[in-house]
């Protein structure tokens, strides 16, 4: 594909030669001599040269016009052919007279996907040749500097320089990352470099791959319109990439002796089928292997199913075999076992309250006496001391019997659900309506109610109660409570009459009365469990029946979070942990994947410490240890977007920019056409071939007329 | 001392006829189409009857008849006296007309520096063909005689059989130089009276005239029974316009100029030319007369030759 550009420019490298059109008047001056010089004859049959004169002399005319002209032409495209011409499409860019310099930033775009290589050189070697050309055909008076897109721009200079050398250095010098590139911000820092330069030509250069996962939401309408923009693709237009992009565990949070599923993605951004072996390494050698089927541009999923036998922070690597891009054929992250599931039950009941929920709530958790053979621990708050650090321990959140909340609780409560915990939420009356409109409120419309509340029932007044009518045992809540029956038995005295909003939340319980006894509604990520009852005795027997521990049981095993994405930095970022206190006399140690030391710094709280790692410049696990000994780690991997290698061509970009033609160029993908670009397209060659064909046409046409 | 004076060898009356070309010539016969009139017994046929070897017809005998023409056989069988009657053959009278205008010096030794080589003019070619059938004629026992011409007659001799008159011929060529502009039909008139008995008229010109003209003057002769031979000589670069970028023409006889490329009108020029030419020979064989184009780049012998044989034929 040629070069798009917005003006083309003929210029001569060879000037000296225009003198050479003086030769323009060769044919027009043996032309004249021919007629001015003709022989004189004495001829007897003049009236025949009269009359065939006289028919064939305009034709003749014309033919020798023609033959002038195609004389002259071939002259002229000789002349041309020696001046050696040469297209300039960046004539526009460079400034054509000395007086007018060009200010100009280059964006070399140092991203992870830039290592790609098909065997030969990479993105980024071409990147880095295409850079110093640009830099090397800026005259004297131009100014330049250049801005490496990585996760945060890094610009050689403050502003453009007339200092080239440097540039030249930092070229050289420059390591591809394994970042994925923040374009915007990039941009930012170029326009903003730009607007102080005055009275120059301001254009940006950017030399990337243009993947299309990166560039596609680049919003290029902030570049202003002084601002000229050339683009130089270096891509490999054909890749052929595998990558591991996605790592989940389930259940999030596994305990010890739970089955643990591990579900990673592998995609295949080529053309090829393959089978590749997948390999998952442990941090103490265990090692697991399958092997997975990739048909052409598909993401298929593995899993690898495990049984941690201890609780504490594990370490895995995914591997698959290495192809052209290497950083995305292995997946580090981490997760964690534990040794019991921590619910946090919020409640507001008195302590010395022996028919209060919390208390069989609390019970029915741990049913056991001693900690140790508990699966299932409460730790229970009042409403008021309900925090983010709270509710970061906790894998569910129960509800129940609470005061009026205050709005920053619901707020973290409806955080803690949009990022994927649950709540178990019991109400029966008191500050719960308020509660309820209060967690509406605060989502920001992503809660709603899947009933109104339209009043209280109290039928313990009257010595009644109601009994469950209907229950959805397609739930998994209550799948193992269909054949028992025993759900009808209970008897509740005190709950909210309600009225169904439609096609809002999954109704899993009703009274006989139709009131809704049990809802569920999806917040963001998590989920709510809206219980139209309490456990308390005075407003239902539910706490005295069998199926009550069974009933709490099955509510933490389904509303925990079943899948959780491992906890996974990229590249670029700063990382960071909560890890278990240490004491401030503890040496602490910050590793990077080579176990190398580096800075870090560390936070000592009461009950946990906070742990800051410098800029991730590599892919693995960032580690803090004491005394040699691990305390916890973070995994870092490349961004997953970096591993779909499609690339946008010159169409495209035009078309993503939306700018005008007059400020857009682009090289159409090598580092010849940039040669083109920058240098101006050779034509010599092209009139010297028109000559020749002009020659053979005028040879014919006096062969023709000859004959 | 009496110096010794060598008597110079005469060469007049060779310019034309060289004893080279005469071996071309011996065994060439020239012969009348038509009868032709004549005092003498000869080859040719007469429309008198006389005596030869070619047997016409019988008569009865008629007093006064010569009685050594009585066919004694016949009376024998018929008892009756006829008398043999045979063809009488007589000589042939050619009369030569050549045109000497100004046009027939076209590619004389003046135009070797123009064409770089030297070239035989139409008036020497019109010479050597006109001493050819003088010496063909004379050879064969029939008279011959010349008519030189330009706008009038320049020369005339009249016809006869001798080598000595042969010799007056070739002189009166060698002596002739082209003279001025062609009237053909004008001279035919002028010599129509000049030729006092019935023959073959050849005339030997480049017919540079109105062709209507021309055949309108030679139909007086065609009404008397002469037989007409016109040889039309063009000079080859009159045929085809020789390579030359840019010439300036000027015409032979009235001294028009006309420049122009001979590369760019040849087609055209070769296509008016050849129109002409056809016209010529469309309204020659109409009449049936004997129209011959000859290029000067044929050797004269050839053309000769070739047209003998031709006409035996």
């Amino acid at each position: 594909m040629p070069p798009v550009a917005a003006q083309m420019f003929f210029t001569a490298t060879n000037p000296a030669l225009w003198a050479g059109a003086l030769a323009l008047g060769v044919p027009l001056l043996i032309h004249l001599l021919t007629r001015r010089t003709p022989k004189t004859m004495v001829f007897p049959t003049l009236q025949f040269i009269r009359a065939a004169r006289a028919s064939q002399s305009h034709l003749y005319r014309l033919r020798h016009l023609l033959m002038l002209l195609v004389r002259t032409l071939l002259i002229f495209l000789i002349l041309l052919a020696f001046l050696k011409p040469i297209l300039s499409y960046r004539s526009s860019l460079t400034s054509q007279n000395n007086s007018t310099s060009t200010a100009t930033v280059i964006l070399l775009d140092a991203s992870a996907s830039m290592g790609y290589s098909d065997g030969g050189v990479t993105a980024f070697s071409h990147a880095k040749v295409a850079a110093r050309k640009l830099i090397d055909h800026h005259r004297a008076n131009d100014k330049v500097n250049l801005i490496i897109m990585g996760a945060t721009p890094y610009s050689c200079f403050d502003q453009p320089s007339d200092n080239p050398f440097y540039l030249r250095k930092t070229i050289q010098d420059i390591k591809l990352t394994q970042e994925r590139c923040d374009i915007d911000a990039a941009f930012a820092e170029a326009i903003r470099q730009l607007e102080e330069v005055t009275g120059s030509k301001r254009q940006i250069h950017i030399i990337s791959d243009f993947q299309r996962t990166n560039w596609s939401a680049v919003n290029f309408e902030v570049v202003p319109k002084e601002i000229d923009l050339l683009f130089i693709p270096v891509g490999l237009s054909r890749t052929a990439n595998r990558a591991i992009t996605d790592v989940t565990i389930q259940p999030a949070l596994p305990t010890v002796s739970e089955s643990v599923q591990i579900v990673c993605k592998v995609a295949n951004y080529s053309d090829q089928t393959s089978v590749v072996p997948l390999q998952l390494h442990f941090l103490d050698g265990q090692m697991l292997k399958q092997d997975i089927l990739l048909e052409p541009h598909i993401t298929a999923s593995a899993n690898f199913r495990i049984r941690a036998r201890k609780s504490g922070h594990y370490e895995a690597r995914l591997t698959i075999p290495d192809d052209g891009l290497s950083a995305d054929n292995r997946r580090y992250f981490t997760f964690d076992v534990a040794d019991k599931l921590n619910v946090l039950l919020v409640s507001d009941d008195h302590p010395d309250d022996a028919k209060a929920a919390g208390r069989f709530l609390s019970r029915a958790i741990n049913p056991f006496l001693q900690q140790k053979h508990a699966t299932a621990i409460a730790s229970v708050i009042r409403s008021e001391q309900l925090d983010i650090f709270e509710i970061t321990k906790a894998q569910l959140v129960i509800l129940s019997g609470i005061n009026e909340l205050t709005r920053e609780a619901a707020e973290l409560l409806i955080d803690y659900l949009k990022n994927g915990g649950s709540v178990v939420y019991f109400h029966v009356g008191g500050g719960d309506a308020h509660n309820l409109g209060l967690l509406a409120e605060a989502s920001n419309g992503e809660f709603v109610l899947p009933f109104k509340l339209t009043g209280q029932t109290d039928l313990s007044v009257k010595g009644s109660y109601a009994s469950l009518a209907e229950a959805n045992f397609d739930h998994d809540l209550l799948r193992k409570f269909k054949e028992s029956g025993d759900l009808g038995d209970l008897r509740f005295y005190r709950f909210f009459s309600t009225e169904r909003v439609k096609q809002k939340g999954r109704i899993l319980m009703r009274y006989d009365d139709r009131n809704i006894a049990m809802a569920e509604k999806t917040v963001g990520s998590g989920s709510i469990l809206l219980c139209n009852f309490s456990c308390s005795l005075a407003h239902s027997d539910i706490a005295r029946s069998t199926l009550f521990v069974p009933l709490v049981h099955e509510i933490v095993k389904c509303l925990r979070p079943q899948t959780s994405r491992t906890r996974s930095f990229e590249v670029g970022d700063q990382c960071f942990l909560t890890t278990q206190p240490v004491a401030k006399d503890d040496p602490v140690e910050f590793r990077n994947p080579a176990d190398k030391p580096i800075n870090g710094n560390i936070e000592i709280g009461q009950n946990e410490a906070a742990v800051f790692f410098p800029k991730a410049d590599e892919c693995g696990f960032y580690r803090v240890c004491v005394k040699d000994k691990r305390i916890g780690s973070v995994a870092v991997n490349i961004n997953e977007l970096e591993s779909d290698l499609e690339t946008l061509n010159v169409p495209n970009l035009r078309e993503l920019t939306k700018i005008e033609r007059q400020r857009f160029y682009a090289a159409s993908g090598n580092l010849a056409s940039l040669d083109r670009l920058v240098e101006g397209r050779p034509l010599w060659h092209y009139f010297l071939m028109a000559a020749i064909c002009l020659l053979g046409v005028e040879q014919i046409l006096v062969m023709i007329w000859k004959r | 001392m009496v110096k010794k004076v060598q008597p110079r060898a005469d060469k007049r009356g060779q310019k034309y006829l060289r004893a080279e070309d005469l071996r071309y010539l011996k065994n060439l016969y020239l012969s009348a189409r038509v009868v032709v009139d004549g005092a003498y017994s000869g080859r040719h046929k007469s429309p008198l009857k006389g005596y030869s070897q070619e047997f016409t017809d019988y008569r009865e005998y008629n007093p006064g008849d010569e009685l050594k023409t009585i066919d004694w056989k016949a009376y024998a069988r018929t008892d009756r006296y006829f008398i043999k009657l045979f063809e009488k053959e007589t000589i042939m009278t050619s009369y030569l007309l050549v045109d000497s205008s100004a046009s027939m010096g076209f590619g004389g030794s003046n135009y070797q520096k123009l064409f770089g080589t030297r070239e035989i003019s139409k008036f020497d070619y019109a010479c050597f063909l006109a001493a050819a059938l003088s010496y063909l004629t004379v050879k064969q026992g029939d008279k011959v005689g010349l008519t030189l011409f330009d706008s009038k007659v320049k020369c005339h001799v009249p016809a006869s059989s001798t080598y000595k008159h042969l010799y007056r011929i070739l002189t009166q060529l060698e002596d002739n130089k082209v003279g001025e502009k062609t009237s053909i039909s004008t001279v035919l008139r002028q010599a129509f009276p000049l030729f006092k008995r019935k023959g073959v008229l050849i005339l030997i010109s480049d017919l540079l005239d109105e062709p209507e003209e021309i055949f309108g003057a030679l139909d007086m002769y065609l009404h008397k029974n002469f037989e007409v031979i016109l040889f039309h000589v063009l000079h080859k670069y009159e045929m085809d316009l020789p390579q030359i970028p840019s010439v300036n023409f000027i015409d032979a006889e009235n001294n028009e100029r006309l420049t122009t490329k001979p590369g760019d009108i040849r087609d055209s020029y070769s296509r008016q030319l050849q129109e002409y030419i056809d016209s010529l020979s469309s309204m020659a064989q109409s009449r049936r007369v004997d129209y011959q184009l000859i290029n000067t780049a044929t050797p004269y012998q050839i053309t000769l030759q070739d047209y003998i044989l031709q006409r035996r034929r």
